[in-house]
């Protein structure tokens, strides 16, 4: 893992990590949502997700934003933790089979007070190349 | 009785949800195993003094408080962000509000945006969502 410090610089790419997204992890996570239940839903099951035209059951959007939250972990420590920020738009479904790609780059480097805030462009991508979640992650280095 | 999910309905203003938790083992295990995480700061120790959950441990609480109070018949997640402020202790009490922030019409489309916030009990601010739909899906089909 690249670890970022205050003297990092733009443009540095943070290495990427890659997740398989399988229909038990999209269960599992569908069953920590319903209290350990099974449940058939858009995320969960082929048929109602047909039934609300989608070509067939999807990831929950908000299940990879928890990847994107590890690797700035990794990557910021304790001012992931108190400091972090992400601001994302979800633009295409994840669906079972995909390998998804969590990529980040520094765009820019703001002090703020005794820290210094790295504001990093971060984009989720598919197996084809094609962008599924996209925006900014950002976090504290002490100054 | 649950109000229907519509855009008419839906109250800019509107608190869906108050709820406490403590933060336990269980809740720790759980967010970490379905975003694949064995980091330490969760299993064993953080430099926060004893164990944190997960940043986005909260993910799902948005969606459930607006499904206690309406009866969604799906929704598209179009965009999220979050705030961390601190670190949610193994054992501390959490304080979840959840309201209705804002709501507009786009492209013919109606969307809400939904507001987390998450506060312990010495008071610290632990983190901030918001949580943007769209709110159309077809009627009768399940998120």
């Amino acid at each position: 893992m690249t670890r970022a410090h205050k003297n990092s610089e733009i443009g540095l790419e943070i290495e990427p990590r890659v997740y398989e997204i399988t229909q038990e992890k999209i269960n599992s996570y569908s069953r920590r949502v319903f209290n350990g239940r099974d449940t058939k839903n858009i995320h969960t099951d082929d048929e109602t997700a047909r039934r609300a035209g989608l070509p067939m059951a999807v990831a929950q959007g908000r299940y990879p934003i928890g990847y994107i939250s590890e690797m700035m972990l990794d990557f910021f420590g304790k001012g992931w933790i108190k400091g972090g920020k992400l601001d994302l738009s979800l633009v295409k479904s994840i669906f079972p089979g995909d390998t998804i790609t969590i990529r980040g780059v520094i765009r820019e480097k703001i002090r703020e007070g005794d820290f210094i805030r790295f504001l990093i462009d971060i984009w989720i991508e598919n197996q084809n190349g094609e962008k599924a979640t996209v925006g900014t992650a950002s976090g504290l280095f002490e100054a | 009785m649950k109000k229907k999910f519509s855009y008419e309905t839906i109250e800019v203003g509107e608190e869906l949800s108050r709820k406490d938790f403590v933060i336990t083992d269980e809740m720790i295990q759980g967010c970490a195993h379905v975003i694949e995480s064995k980091h330490p700061w969760y299993f064993e120790d953080s430099p926060f003094g004893g164990r944190i959950a997960p940043p986005t441990i909260f993910d799902n609480e948005t969606l459930n408080s607006l499904d206690e109070k309406y009866s969604r018949f799906g929704s598209i997640h179009a965009k999220q962000a979050w705030e961390f402020k601190n670190p949610a202790r193994l054992g501390k009490r959490v304080s979840i509000t959840v309201r209705v922030m804002d709501k507009y019409v786009k492209r013919g489309k109606g969307w809400m945006i939904m507001e987390l916030m998450a506060v312990d009990e010495d008071g610290l601010e632990i983190c901030r969502g918001k949580h943007t739909s769209l709110m159309s899906l077809k009627e009768g089909v399940k998120e």
